[in-house]
């Protein structure tokens, strides 16, 4: 008898099969590698060589999003921090587009490490499959430390890739920030106006604003209790945890210390000279939120805020509320579906 | 009485949408794949068929890149109906966000005969999308073809080297295999398991179909006729002097597949071949004793990981 949690065992079998396979005569694949030949990456050997090097070269965690809902506070907080070593973006992106993704801000360049790891990062990103082992091997940096991906792209990742990823790196823990689908739509749809990602809109009416909620960037980023429900399928349920932007908005020392708790870091020690309440997006500019606007946004995520108060729990619990949606009728359209299922069964049979 | 989650979907989020308009003014059906699964040979056989006006592109690809795609062939362009549906599409395709009345209204010039969207690609949408559009459209028909995973990985291969997509690769390396099974566009069309789940979470069962690309090299015949009673045509019409086995591709080169590699690539799927058997059914049942893999191990594991699952929430509590 082992341990595992249902459907994740199996993949484990064949996939660590391949990966022996895969670093079998393949000379040329790694000779595109330079300049850091005492990194794991300089190597074409097979991966029991390289434990000896690079020690635990993988990422300790994800963190899959949400967009808007914290991910850069969490990035600051675990960059300072003792325990952590950091990559040098905060967002890879590698799962979601093999990091072929245009930056705003310069990496980080304080060290030889952060040189190394834009190096091998920039060697990944030139290869046209996706390669797990090298991901893991962007790692081999921190040392002893921890260390993870924050890219809230991945809340758009499919069954598919996520199971690969879960198989591959099975002690890997995944971290979700949850936020109201309305306040993080509003938020999405100002920053992307503001950096000029999305046309200006007339905000004050609310078929407008709809038509930009169904921009597929803002969609596919829209619904929580779908994107938790897919991770959920293949994380077991001890590497996985959904944190809530409404604690970081009351008692950002509280969410820091239970995240840096579950990532294995010491949520005594400070973040150098960072407070927990620190926010860099403060006085940054909104769209205005009429109450009509709001009231027209919230019925498109009607559906999506009671799913959420299902799917996540916690403070989700409380977000229909807010707009006066009533729990009770979702329960009981849930009960008139399992009705009409019961009765549709009974029809086939 | 509503299938589960379908009609919830409909609800806040789009006002207007009910998608069954009196005009018609919709697809009947989508076709989302997959790729090298047959979609070439459906659309041709709908096309000629007398029953339905097809679009004069196969495959639109709204839904997953809003049809901004770069077209190796011109798009028909035959009458007016044909110069409508492209002028709308280039308008639709401008528009940044999702406009399911527009996109319905590509499809006002099939009148009352029959239409659809064939866009493989829509294999790899995801649940949100899906939810989407069929919340949106609560009548759609939709068709999956589906083709055993190693051949159908082995024939999307063979297609991109020859257009030039995938750079020339040894083809008898296993481990060069391996590595273009896991380039992104190879990779999220190669799991049937999944797509097949994905959809089904969304569309009544009596609107979904599975077919099978055994079938379509067995007995053609027999599959149109399926296809076309499920759409709602007149099998018995001939589409034109079009054969149902007529097959576009024949001929076409494919890479050499060694028995070395070929065992290879059904290791890499042997987990996915065995889900197959079981979400899909069918001629999936037979896909995995193709490769020699027994499915009675896969019932065995997933028993066994029931009882892990009883342990743990048993142990839980």
């Amino acid at each position: 008898m082992h341990w595992t949690w249902p459907f994740k065992s199996r993949n484990g079998n064949h996939r660590n099969g391949h990966n022996g396979n895969g670093h079998n005569g393949n000379g040329h694949h790694a000779a595109g590698n330079n300049g850091n030949g005492r990194h794991a990456n300089g190597h074409n050997g097979n991966v029991d060589d390289l434990n000896g090097v690079t020690g635990d070269a993988r990422p300790d965690f994800l963190c899959v999003g949400a967009q808007k809902a914290g991910t850069s506070w969490l990035y600051r907080q675990l960059e300072p921090h003792p325990d952590f070593w950091m990559p040098p973006v905060k967002e890879l992106h590698y799962l979601d587009n093999l990091n072929r993704t245009k930056r705003n801000d310069a990496p980080r360049s304080n060290d030889e490490r952060d040189a190394c790891f834009v190096e091998s990062i920039k060697d990944l990103s030139s290869r046209r499959h996706i390669d797990f082992d090298r991901y893991g091997r962007l790692f081999c940096h921190k040392g002893p430390l921890l260390s993870g991906d924050i890219s809230p792209a991945y809340s758009t990742l499919s069954d598919e890739v996520i199971e690969r990823v879960v198989d591959h790196f099975p002690d890997l823990k995944v971290v979700f920030l949850a936020r109201d689908p309305v306040e993080r739509a509003w938020s999405q749809l100002s920053m992307g106006v503001r950096l000029g990602m999305i046309d200006k809109f007339d905000v004050t009416d609310p078929e407008e604003v709809v038509r930009n909620l169904l921009i597929p960037g803002v969609l596919t980023r829209s619904h929580p209790s779908k994107i938790v429900a897919r991770w959920k399928r293949y994380v077991c349920p001890e590497s996985f945890r959904v944190y809530f932007f409404d604690d970081l908005e009351e008692n950002p020392a509280d969410l820091r210390r239970s995240i840096l708790r579950f990532l294995g870091g010491d949520p005594d020690k400070p973040s150098g000279r960072l407070k927990p309440h620190y926010n860099n997006d403060a006085g940054r500019e909104k769209l205005r939120l009429t109450a009509k606007v709001r009231d027209r946004v919230a019925q498109f995520f009607e559906h999506e805020l009671k799913a959420c108060a299902a799917e996540l729990g916690g403070r989700a619990k409380s977000w229909p509320a807010r707009y006066g949606f009533s729990l009770l009728m979702y329960f009981w359209d849930l009960l008139d579906d399992s009705i009409d299922l019961f009765f549709w069964c009974d029809w086939i049979c | 009485m509503k299938w589960p989650f379908n009609g919830r979907a409909g609800n806040g989020q789009h006002k207007n949408g009910n998608g069954s308009d009196a005009d018609g003014a919709r697809p009947d059906f989508l076709c989302v794949g997959a790729q090298k699964g047959g979609t070439s040979w459906l659309f041709h056989q709908l096309t000629l068929h007398p029953d339905f006006w097809m679009p004069p592109v196969k495959e639109v690809h709204y839904f997953d890149s809003m049809s901004k795609v770069k077209r190796n062939n011109p798009p028909r362009c035959k009458d007016e109906r044909d110069q409508w549906f492209l002028a709308r599409l280039v308008e639709l395709s401008a528009l940044p966000y999702i406009d399911l009345d527009s996109y319905s209204e590509l499809f006002a010039a099939k009148k009352t005969l029959l239409s659809g969207d064939i866009t493989p690609a829509y294999s790899m949408l995801n649940d949100e999308l899906i939810e989407t559009i069929v919340g949106y459209f609560p009548n759609l028909k939709v068709i999956f073809l589906a083709r055993d995973p190693v051949d159908r990985a082995w024939s999307q291969l063979s297609m991109g080297v020859r257009l030039g997509n995938i750079p020339a690769f040894d083809s008898t390396n296993p481990a060069e295999v391996l590595r273009n099974l896991l380039s992104p566009g190879v990779f999220f069309r190669s799991y049937p398991s999944k797509i097949v789940k994905r959809w089904r979470r969304y569309v009544r069962p009596d609107l979904f179909r599975i077919y099978f690309f055994d079938d379509l090299k067995e007995d053609p015949a027999g599959m149109r006729r399926s296809i076309l009673s499920f759409l709602g045509a007149d099998p018995d019409k001939p589409s034109g002097s079009l054969k149902a086995d007529y097959n576009g591709q024949g001929g076409k080169e494919k890479l050499p597949l060694t028995d070395k590699v070929r065992a290879r690539v059904a290791h890499f799927f042997e987990h996915e071949l065995k889900a197959c058997a079981v979400e899909l059914g069918g001629h999936a049942k037979s896909w995995p004793a193709r490769y020699g893999f027994s499915l009675l191990l896969y019932f065995w594991d997933l028993l066994d990981d029931s009882i892990d699952l009883f342990f743990w929430c048993d142990w839980i509590c």
